[in-house]
Order: structure tokens, then sequence, then C-alpha cells
């Protein structure tokens, strides 16, 4: 897999508070990955350090593989806190000027115009757009010249819900399209919705990273519901496998020692007369997990 | 460099303040030097019944007319116009937090001075090319004797002027990288343009005087010597001088590289 960001021992220090403390991250291709940790915990910091904007007190990064320079900026579209626009200058003349500076060509303009939903207002100035479609020109600005790479810094901060559903809509979209994409967010059920890896950081300290399943997932339990709960849960513990079972807001969660086969239980059950009305994989929820990291953090 | 020129163009093609100033600027100049000569004669014959026998003389012929308007443009009021402009574009790029967008998006902070360089440069030449076209229109129409040798005599007038400007627009440039808050950045620039170096040039010794950077660019091009001062017996400076060249010239440098340093070394 190809390497698209990779940080080594990133720090940042602001006077005497550390805001980012030898982060170590990797990021490859193809990844939505998120970054996720409360207000404050570095988040922004960090990206502001990969993308030449903070400067690092120590440690270093590589994109694609190669050492920072603007060039390499320039294959990397990024909305990093707030869309950041000339306001008197329209839509279009704002992202021309982005697009010369990345030495992008004008033609690829109404095309990302499109992609965020703003074609229509191509010549309305950027002061009177609404704070989503702020949102959504400069994530139509990071997505000029098709880059490798796309910053997302809190894009759905400060939306209504709608806006909210437009952006996670996009970013679905683009991540489709084979882009990596990198976000970050304070948000859970952002990074649970939209991710397919993690990183998670508290104060300025790497706390998890890796594939969102691993931390989500399935489980290896069931919740099962029937009738008579009591037969049900005298019959489950002979059931192959089973570790353990526990009683939990009128169902029944089932641990077992390997991942069951739903289908196999279902059949057993009703062969022993036992007819469920619920069976589902038990999914862990990324807000426990992140509690239980944030609560302890030498776990990881 | 034709990047960072065109980069710079389209963010001030649409920036009404940046137009309205270029208006202001080209009316009030032009207005300024047509108006100059007519003004000062009818003030001198004016106040008494007895008009003062003046020297015949005209501001606008070849070649004084270039020391003579470059003179009147480059006083430190008019000067000051094409300054504040500078800061606050310079200001807008940090109100805006568009700076931090145009490095994100590979601009580098080197290119980040050098485009605003090359835009006080821009402003500094098109002031000096209004002065031109102004002169040789007034030259043209005012002078007995209008051979090429004589039109040029003293063009490098032309030269000072446009280093007034550049000089001061890099100041401005500087002020406003440093202290990024528009009202703020021109707050300073007034307050040192019009109160500060002025007091502290007045109690300072004289070889310190002419290091002040202001002094400095308005000592370039001095009260031109017309008929009208000699006949007062006041003798000005008909010559650039060239240490004043120098030290202007020092100032703007540096100038340049603490704008240049500041950017380097900040977190935007």
């Amino acid at each position: 897999m190809n390497s698209i960001l990779q940080i080594e021992g990133l720090s940042k220090k602001f006077g005497k508070i550390e805001a980012v403390k030898n982060l170590n991250l990797s990021i490859n291709q193809g990844e939505v990955f998120g970054i996720l940790g409360p207000n404050g915990s570095g988040k922004t910091t960090t990206l502001g350090m990969v993308l030449g904007v903070v400067h690092q007190s120590a440690g270093t990064y590589k994109w694609f593989g190669q050492e920072p320079s603007n060039d390499i900026r320039k294959k990397i579209g990024s909305v990093l806190e707030t869309p950041n626009f000339y306001p008197y200058l329209s839509a279009r003349n704002n992202l021309k000027l982005a697009a010369r500076i990345k030495g992008v060509d004008f033609s690829t303009i109404d095309e990302v115009l499109t992609t965020v939903g703003l074609f229509e207002r191509a010549e309305s100035p950027f002061r009177t757009f609404s704070y989503g479609m702020k949102q959504r020109l400069a994530i139509g600005a990071a997505l000029l010249g098709n880059p490798q790479a796309l910053i997302l810094d809190e894009p759905t901060n400060g939306l209504d819900p709608q806006g909210i559903a437009e952006i996670r809509q996009l970013v679905t979209k683009i991540a489709s399209r084979g882009i990596t994409i990198i976000l970050a967010s304070h948000l859970l059920d952002e990074v649970q919705k939209i991710c397919s890896h993690v990183a998670i950081i508290r104060k300025g300290q790497l706390l998890f990273s890796g594939a969102v399943d691993s931390i989500l997932g399935t489980t290896d339990s069931l919740e099962i519901g029937a009738e008579n709960m009591v037969a049900l849960q005298q019959h489950l513990l002979n059931y192959q496998d089973v570790k353990e079972v526990k009683q939990e807001n009128g169902l029944l969660i089932v641990n077992f020692s390997q991942k069951p086969n739903p289908a196999d239980l279902n059949q057993w059950l009703t062969n022993q007369g036992i007819y469920i009305s619920h069976l589902a994989y038990r999914q862990r929820s990324l807000e426990s997990q992140f509690l239980e990291l944030l609560k302890n953090p030498s776990k990881s | 460099m034709i990047k960072l020129l065109q980069i710079e163009y389209n963010k001030i093609s649409r920036y009404w303040i940046f137009w309205g100033m270029a208006i202001i600027l080209t009316v009030g100049l032009t207005t300024l030097y047509w108006g100059i000569e007519p003004f000062i004669n009818e003030n001198v014959k004016g106040p008494s019944n007895a008009p003062i026998p003046i020297p015949q003389f005209s501001l606008y012929e070849f070649p004084n007319i270039w020391h003579n308007l470059t003179y009147l443009a480059g006083m430190r009021f008019f000067l000051l116009f094409p300054a504040l402009l500078i800061t606050l574009i310079v200001t807008n790029e940090y109100t805006y937090r568009t700076l931090r967008q145009n490095v994100i998006d590979g601009l580098s902070r080197n290119e980040i001075v050098t485009s605003k360089i090359i835009l006080v440069f821009v402003i500094s030449a098109s002031l000096v090319v209004l002065l031109l076209i102004n002169g040789f229109l007034l030259g043209l129409s005012h002078s007995k004797d209008s051979s090429i040798l004589l039109v040029f005599e003293k063009f490098h007038y032309l030269g000072a002027y446009f280093l007034e400007v550049f000089a001061f627009g890099m100041l401005a440039l500087l002020i406003g990288t440093l202290v990024k808050k528009a009202l703020f950045a021109i707050g300073i620039l007034l307050t040192y343009s019009v109160i500060l170096e002025p007091i502290a040039h007045h109690y300072s010794p004289e070889w310190l005087q002419r290091i002040f950077p202001l002094a400095a660019i308005g000592r370039l091009i001095d009260v031109p010597n017309s008929g009208l001062m000699r006949m007062f017996g006041v003798n000005f400076r008909t010559y650039i001088d060239f240490l004043d060249v120098i030290i202007v010239l020092a100032w703007t440098i540096i100038f340049a590289l603490l704008t240049y340093l500041i950017i380097r070394k900040r977190d935007l």
C-alpha cells in the first residue's frame, strides 16, 4: 500500500504548553482517515504542521514518501478550520486564484463547482454565502486539480443538520473516487459514519490508531430475544462455544468463544422448540471505546 | 514572477477599495499637477493689491518640471495614500486568513512576500507613469524649447520619486505584516510618520537626522529652486544627493528583509 502521509515524532510547543506530543501516524492510500479528539486536543495544530503553516518543534513528516515542499502541498486539497476566501471575490474568482496558486487549469473549476453544488452561485461574492455554502466552496477549492489527498478539518462544524448531511454525502462521494481523505473531527458519530481508519488523540498524544472496524466492528456477541427468556437462557448455555449469557434491556447478550453463525443457532433453537423474536450481532459503539480509551490511555 | 503578479492581480481586480483609492490618487494628483502653477501665481499676487513683481517663471518648463512635479507628488501627505492602501491589502490577508490558505494551497513563504513586493513595485511604477504622462502634456504645452536633451535632462527625478513611493510602501508592508490588524497597523503608520519620526528627528544630532527613514525619503528631492525661491534668497539643492539614495535604498532592503524574516518565522 502506498504511503500518503507518514508522521514521525511530531511535536509542537506553544510556550510552555505542549499542543502535540511526539505524534506518530501512518496514513495509506485510499483510506478515509479520521483524527478524532476533543476540542483542543491538537488536531488542527497537527494538520497545520503537515500543511506547512505551523512550524513543528520536533519531528518530521513525509507526504507521498517525499520530504515536505511547496510543490507537494499543491497535490493536497485542504480545508483547515474555516473556509478562507476573499469576501469581495465571487466563488469563481476565488477558485481561479486557488487554481493559479496550485498551477491547475481553470477548466476544472466548473466541474468542482458542480460537485459541491454551487454552480448556480458561481458569480456571487463569497461574503453573500451562508456558512454551509462557504464550507462547500472550501471543499470545492480543495478538490481543484484532482488532489491525491484531501484534508478536512471539522468540515461539519457550525452547520445545520441539513448542511451536515450534505457535507457527509459529499465526503463519501469523494472517497468513492479513491481520494485519500484525512478528516479531523471531535464528533465520534461522524468518524464512525465516514471513516475507514481512525487515530484518537487526547492532549496532543496518540491514544489509538487503526482500522475503525478493529475498534468497532462486529464483536463475538449476539443479542437474542424470545418470548420465553428463561427457557432460552437455559438452552443457550448448552449451545457450542457459548462463554457467557447476560441479560440486558430485556434481551440476552451471548458471548461466544469464537465467531458464531447466527443461522445455525437459529436452526438449533427452533429444533429445541424456541422461536426467537430478535437476533443481531452486537455492535460495539465507538463512543464506548472512545470513552474507555480516554479513561485508560495505557490500554492502547 | 509572472505567476505572482497574476495572483496579486486576481486579488485586487475586484477589490473596490483598491480601485477607489486608484481613482482618488489619479484625480487628486492630476489636479495637483495641473492646478499648482495657476494656484501659486494667483496667491502670490492675490493678498495685497500691490502685486509683488514676480520674475517670469513656469513650473512646467522642461527640464525643471520633473523636479517640480516629483517634489509635489513626493510630499509625505501624498506618499501616505499608497502606503495606507498597501497596509490595508496586507492586513486583509490576515483578516481573511487567506495568507494561510495561500501557503496551504502551495505558495512558499518567500513567494508570499515577493508577491506583495511586486504589488508595491507596480503601485509605485503606476504613480511614476501618471506623473510622466501629465509631465509630458504640461511640459510640451508650456515649454518654448522641447529639444530631446532638455526634456530628459532631469529625468532622474522620476527615479527618485519612484524610490520615495517604493520605500514608503515597503515600510507599510513591514508594518502591516508585523501588526496584522488593519486599524492598528494604519494607526502605527500614521503615528510614526506624522508624529514620532518628526519629533525624534527634531531632537536628534545632525548625523542621525540623515538616517531616519522618512526624513531620508523626504531629503531625496529637495524643494525646487525656482526663480521665486531665489527671489527670497533661499537656495535649495538642485541635485539628488547620492548618500540619500543609498540611505533610502538601505532602508528599503531592511524593510524587505524584516518582512521576509517575519513571514518565515511565524506560525501562520
